[in-house]
Formats: structure tokens, C-alpha cells, sequence
């Protein structure tokens, strides 16, 4: 005799056959490398027989294609080669969980890794998935918590200072440094504002502090309208405002004009920018893009011509404010919390894809030979039983 | 006998326990007191909170920077490959930079704010000329339309227009301040801040923007603090002005506002210190700069917005930024406080008695 609570059982396996996400290991599977799959199983991992299959983008295919035939297609596909390692690390990754931090820039890229390992995980384990939690706090407050111990991994969206590597050694916490994308920073301006390229001369005078700072865009270019300038900045905590002050050619972070509406939230600078006619502010490439129906994305010059921020001149440099962003897992969680490991992995080897997803510059080809170092280190890191 | 017990109800019997009894009231009576005296309590443990780290503002450094490090570019990333934490060269002590602590000379005696940035400026002016001016902006707007509300609701309106107004505008004190925000945001700011203002280009942020907002919304609490005021005047006094054929905008200016002036002062006062704590409206509204300027169509930052925005997390802990959030909160006490006080005060001084 079968009690309600069997049948009820038998029914979810039974639809669990028909989402596709049946734990790995089950006898029967209804999918097949080459089949359909959605958006939400990306990721996921079936066996099928003896051999695995995952859903993936199809190539060619984009999440963000305004071209309706070029719009994202999923499809299952057999897993070969590092597969055997891969599921050995999700598979004791079960109902872990990741606690990341860190660069408001880098968030977003890292969210879309978090979410496709979750569903990795979850079509491994059951339910039970990997957790990752991924908090903003920028750069320099992720660092702070992170060497503190209260976090896996700290998103960055410059490297790590020499003072705050000291402070993690001061607290025995051992890192890996891991480039995971480029970024471009943009300058953005109002829509009606006429200018829609800067030579980095210009950038340097209309940001550097100075007594004689230009108030009017007028005052920076004469040709330019008599429009009053209205700055808006990255928090002074965030990556972003230490790499504009870099990259931005006034000498540093410290040199940065003050009279500058700073805030952490970037919408606070699209809001900004839109409302203001005379508004000019920066962030990372990918929420310029983002937000391109709200602001204008300049064009910047130092030397060579105007050179629009895409994923080809980011890469190769030649639009002049560029710079990478990283992820800093703790050594320690690597050990022992196989999820951290397994997370990094994932996060590394699919890199390309979840940057394109999360509208990235993904790494140069260099990049991602020095990163494949890092996760040969990683591995041989002496291993813990989970 | 019995009938007669069984006659008497059972709520007035005496009980026979009148110990316990006593020792209950006794129970119940220091629960109460404890109860009243929590206001105390808290008080005393929010300025015991604020006045700790102000008093490390004050007296004590901390660290400010770790002087200008190298900045590492795409090409340096693919070069340098992966780092490990043992690979980096890792500061000394000598490298910190400190910042020294805050002099009173210049919290009080500097027009520059600008906390956040390395060095830093202590100059607490903008914030509190910020404050007066949206105040100010809000009173302007709330004061002299709350008290006409109030003469409207209690002296004019018929009972059907009482019936629909004063519902309303209890509903209106009731929404919550973040929603004012936004809609300084989007509909104050680019709407009416905008087209309004003479002398510059107003911007999507600004303290006009902020300080109509607020206005509107301290404006049903003043309305009802003065409309109380007005129903406290004695129906005699009323009456009698009447009887000896004032008209009812004389018995409105020549007695109920003499009358009342006292309890409509202490309305304003208690208004005004609800806008100088205004917190999000501001924050969302006003941008985040604090400039020292008197100009209403810039942005600008109030104490309490001030607050807010180093809460969130752009200060770095323990820094001089982040201190400056206790300093400048035990002001924003100590200046809300006093107006507290004052309105007591006022409320003293020109209460007339007439009964």
C-alpha cells in the first residue's frame, strides 16, 4: 500500500524528469546532448548514461544580441575533458556556502557566476545548492572584511594595496590574486551636451584639484558651451575612485578635485548626469552601456584620435582608461570549504561566457594564460578530505 | 445572608487577600515606572554613544592613508601573472599616514567639509548652513499653509469638507518619507525646483528641491498641531467676540490667534525640529556634496543627511571620516534638543490663562 506521501514523492521526481534538472546519478534522464534547454538550467549538469551533458549559450548566440536571429539559444552539451574533476567538486560542494564581498564594479559579473553555479550545484545536489552571497562594499571596505575573515572571496576592482596585503598578513589570512575581467572606465554626459570627445589633457583639467578649476565646460575648451560643469564621482572608497585618479592622469587619487558629488551607488551619477545638463561622471564600461539610454558615453584621446570604450580597444589598450578587475580567494576557504574551490573554478574556466552575459570586457588571451596559473596553483594546494 | 451577598456584584465583594492585593499594585507600579523612565534611559545611552567616539574626534589620530601605491593596468596584470599574498611586498608602519585629530577651532571655524578625501576638512558650516536653509525652505512652505489649514479646518469648513479634509490629511502624515523622497526626485526637482529658481540652473539635485519637499512633508503634522491649538481656545472667548459682533476674520486674528499663539508657536517649533532631523528626503533629493554656499538652486547637505550618506559605507571604519558621523550627530542632538527646550520656553511665555 502506497501512503500520500510516496505519491506525492514519486510526482515530484516525475516532473523533475521534466525540467531536465534531475539529480546526476539518477537512472533515467528525458534530455539529450543537443536538445533544448532554458535560460534558468544554464550550467546545470545531467548525466545521461555514463557520460555528462550541460546546458549551455549556444556560440554565436548572445544574451544581449539586438539582432533577433543572433538572440541566446540553449543547448545541452556532452561534457568532455576536466568534467571528472569538475563534478568531484560540486558534488561535495553540497549545501555550502560562499560569502563574497567587495567592488560595486565587479558585483554584477561576479552575480551572474554566482547564479550559474547555483543552478551547477543545484542540478547536482538536489535542492541543496551552493549558496553564494555577493555583497557591495566596495573595493576598499570588501578589503577590510576580507581581512578581517569574514569573507571567501573580495571583489576588486584594482589590485590589492601593499597596506592592505599587510593587514591581512598581520591576521594570517593568505590570498590568490586572480584577474577576472577588464574594464573600461567611462565618462559619461548628459545626452544634449554637444561634446562627445575629450583629449586626456582635457580629462586632467577638468578633475585635477586647482585652484583655477574650471566651472564653466567653457572654461576647459573654448569651443565647448558656457554650460556650468556639475561633477559627479565613485565613492572615495571604491576602487573606481582610486583608479580614476590613475587613470584619469591628475597624479593620483589625492590630486582628484573635491568639489564632486561622490556617492557608491552608480545610479546616484546616472541620475546625476541625466538630470543635469552640464553633469559629466564616471564608471565602469559596463554600466555605461547599461544605462546608454540615459547618458552619453564620451570618447577619449590621448594622442592617437578618439577612441570609442568597446570590448576591442579595452583589450588592447588603446582607449586610455582601462584596467582589470580581479577576485581575491582566501587561501584558507580554498581548503576548506571545497564550494570556494569548486566556485573559482567554475568562475575561471567559463570566464569568457559570463563576462560576455554580464556585458564585460572579457580577459586578453595573456590574462588568461596568467589565470590559468593561478587555478594550477590553486590545485596544488595541499588538499583537505571535504 | 446568603441572598444578600448574592445580591452584591461580584466585582465589589471584598476579595480577603488584601495582601496580595498590595503586593500586586506594588508590582504593577514599578513596571510602570520603569516603563516611564525608558525615555530617560535611552536618551542618556544615545549621548553616552555619540559622545565617545566624538570625544576620539576631538582628541585622538588615526590613520588617514597609505600614501599613493602603484597602480596596476591591464598589461601589468598579463605581465605580473598571478600573485600570492606571500609574493607582495607588503607595507611597513612607515608608510602609514596619520591624520591628526580634529581641532574645535576648526569644526567650528573652517567652511570647508570635505571628510572623506585623504587629508580631509573638518569645517562643519556647510552642513549646518544646509540645514538652516532647507529648514527654512520647508517652514516657509509649512508654516503659513499649516496654520491657514488649521484656521480652515476649525473655524470655516463645513462638516462635510471636515469629514473628507482631516482624513486625508492624517493619511498624508502617514506616508512614509522615502516615497517624499522620490517624489522630490522625479517630480519636485525637474518639475517645479527647476522652473522656479532665478539665479542658476537648477540641477536634478538640489537643496530647493529638498526643502519644498520636506515642507510638504512636516506640513499635516503642523496643520494638526494648530488646529489643536485652536480648539484648546476657550468657546467663551469665541463666543463672546460674537456676541459683540466681530466678524469671523476678526475673531480669528483679534482672539483665537492671540489665544492659541502659544500652542501654534510650539506646533512651529516642533515642525522645525521634525525638518531639521529629516533624513531621507534630503539624502535622496539634495545630492551628496556639502558646499558652503547660500544658494538654494545647488546642491547641499544637511547634518542629518550627512549621516546618512557616511553610513552607508563610504567611510572606511574608525577613519576621521567616520568619526565625523558622531561629532556631527552630537550636534544635530544638542541643536534639536535645545529646540526642544526653546519650545517649552515659548510655550511658557505666551500661554494666556483664562479660566
Amino acid at each position: 500500500m502506497t501512503t500520500i506521501r510516496q505519491k506525492l514523492a514519486r510526482g515530484v521526481v516525475a516532473t523533475a524528469v521534466v525540467a531536465g534538472t534531475l539529480a546526476v546519478g539518477a537512472p533515467v534522464f528525458a534530455a539529450k546532448a543537443g536538445d533544448k534547454c532554458e535560460l534558468k538550467q544554464v550550467y546545470s549538469i545531467a548525466k545521461v548514461g555514463t557520460s555528462y551533458i550541460r546546458c549551455e549559450i549556444v556560440p554565436g548566440t548572445s544574451l544581449h544580441a539586438s539582432d533577433p536571429k543572433k538572440k541566446a539559444q540553449f543547448k545541452w552539451k556532452s561534457l568532455t575533458g576536466k568534467t571528472a574533476d569538475l563534478q568531484w567538486q560540486m558534488a561535495s560542494a553540497k549545501g555550502a556556502n560562499i560569502r563574497i564581498d567587495g567592488s560595486s564594479t565587479v558585483a554584477p559579473l561576479a552575480t551572474v557566476a554566482a547564479k550559474y553555479f547555483e543552478s551547477a550545484t543545484k542540478s547536482i545536489s538536489g535542492k541543496k545548492g551552493v549558496k553564494v552571497a555577493v555583497g557591495i562594499s566596495g573595493t576598499g571596505g570588501g578589503f577590510e572584511k576580507f581581512c578581517r575573515g569574514e569573507t571567501d572571496i573580495s571583489n576588486a576592482s584594482r589590485a590589492i594595496k601593499s597596506s592592505e596585503a599587510a593587514i591581512c598578513q598581520k591576521n594570517g589570512i593568505s590570498f590568490t590574486e586572480i584577474p577576472i575581467a577588464n574594464d573600461g572606465l567611462a565618462l559619461v554626459v548628459n545626452k544634449n551636451n554637444p561634446v562627445s570627445c575629450m583629449t586626456m589633457a582635457e580629462v586632467k583639467k577638468m578633475w585635477a584639484a586647482s585652484s583655477s578649476a574650471p566651472t564653466k565646460w567653457s572654461d576647459i575648451n573654448s569651443s565647448w558651451p558656457s554650460t556650468p560643469l556639475k561633477l559627479f564621482g565613485a565613492g572615495t572608497d571604491s576602487g573606481t575612485f582610486d583608479a580614476f585618479g590613475d587613470l584619469s592622469t591628475v597624479g593620483g587619487k589625492d590630486k582628484l578635485r573635491k568639489d564632486v558629488s561622490t556617492s557608491e551607488d552608480d545610479n546616484v551619477t546616472v541620475r546625476g548626469v541625466n538630470g543635469d545638463t552640464g553633469g559629466v561622471g564616471y564608471f565602469g564600461l559596463s554600466y555605461a552601456i547599461e544605462n546608454a539610454d540615459k547618458v552619453k558615453t564620451l570618447k577619449l584621446d590621448k594622442g592617437a584620435g578618439c577612441v570609442e570604450p568597446t570590448v576591442a580597444t579595452v583589450q588592447g589598450g588603446t582607449y586610455p582608461m582601462s584596467r582589470p578587475l580581479f577576485i581575491y580567494p582566501k587561501n584558507d576557504s580554498l581548503l576548506s570549504n571545497p564550494a570556494v574551490g569548486a566556485f573559482v573554478n567554475f568562475f575561471a574556466s567559463n570566464v569568457k561566457q559570463i563576462s560576455e552575459d554580464a556585458v564585460f570586457v572579457p580577459l586578453t588571451d595573456s590574462q588568461i594564460k596568467a589565470m590559468s596559473g593561478a587555478l594550477l596553483r590553486i590545485a596544488a594546494l595541499p588538499k583537505k578530505k571535504p | 445572608m446568603t441572598t444578600l451577598m448574592s445580591s452584591i456584584p461580584t466585582d465589589l465583594r471584598p476579595s480577603g487577600h488584601i495582601q496580595r492585593q498590595r503586593r500586586i499594585e506594588r508590582f504593577v507600579v514599578a513596571i510602570l515606572m520603569v516603563i516611564a523612565s525608558s525615555g530617560v534611559i535611552i536618551t542618556t545611552g544615545i549621548v553616552f554613544s555619540l559622545v565617545q567616539p566624538t570625544y576620539r574626534f576631538f582628541t585622538e589620530r588615526a590613520i588617514s592613508g597609505y600614501g599613493n601605491e602603484e597602480f596596476v593596468g591591464v598589461e601589468e596584470s598579463a605581465e605580473s601573472g598571478v600573485r600570492d599574498s606571500s609574493e607582495l611586498g607588503f607595507a611597513d608602519e612607515s608608510q602609514i599616514q596619520y591624520a591628526e585629530p580634529v581641532t574645535l577651532g576648526e569644526f567650528f571655524g573652517s567652511t570647508a567639509w570635505y571628510p572623506q578625501y585623504g587629508d580631509g576638512d573638518f569645517g562643519v558650516w556647510p552642513l549646518l548652513v544646509g540645514t538652516f536653509l532647507i529648514m527654512l525652505t520647508a517652514s516657509l512652505i509649512a508654516v503659513p499653509a499649516g496654520v491657514g489649514i488649521a484656521f480652515f479646518l476649525s473655524q470655516y469648513a463645513g462638516q462635510r469638507a471636515r469629514r473628507i479634509l482631516k482624513p486625508v490629511l492624517e493619511v498624508l502624515a502617514g506616508v512614509p518619507t522615502v516615497v517624499f523622497g522620490f517624489f522630490a526626485l522625479f517630480f519636485v526637482g525637474p518639475n517645479i525646483a527647476k522652473n522656479i529658481w532665478p539665479f542658476n540652473e537648477v540641477g536634478i539635485y538640489s537643496g530647493l528641491s529638498a526643502g519644498i519637499t520636506v515642507g510638504l512633508m512636516i506640513l499635516p503634522m503642523m496643520a494638526t498641531l494648530a488646529d489643536d491649538a485652536i480648539s484648546a481656545v476657550p468657546n467663551s472667548l469665541v463666543e463672546g467676540a460674537f456676541a459683540l459682533g466681530a466678524t469671523k476674520r476678526e475673531v480669528c486674528t483679534g482672539v483665537i490667534l492671540p489665544a492659541g499663539l502659544s500652542g501654534i508657536m510650539a506646533a512651529i517649533i516642533i515642525a522645525l525640529s521634525r525638518a531639521i532631523g529629516e533624513t531621507t528626503i534630503v539624502l535622496l533629493a539634495a545630492g551628496s556634496q556639502a558646499v558652503w554656499t547660500f544658494n538654494l538652486g545647488k546642491e547641499m547637505q544637511t547634518m542629518a543627511s550627512y549621516i546618512g550618506f557616511a553610513g552607508i559605507g563610504d567611510q572606511p571604519v574608525d577613519s576621521k571620516g567616520y568619526q565625523t558621523i558622531f561629532a556631527v550627530g552630537l550636534l544635530l542632538f544638542i541643536i534639536t534638543f535645545g529646540l526642544n527646550m526653546m519650545s517649552r520656553k515659548v510655550v511658557k511665555r505666551f500661554r494666556e490663562v483664562y479660566e
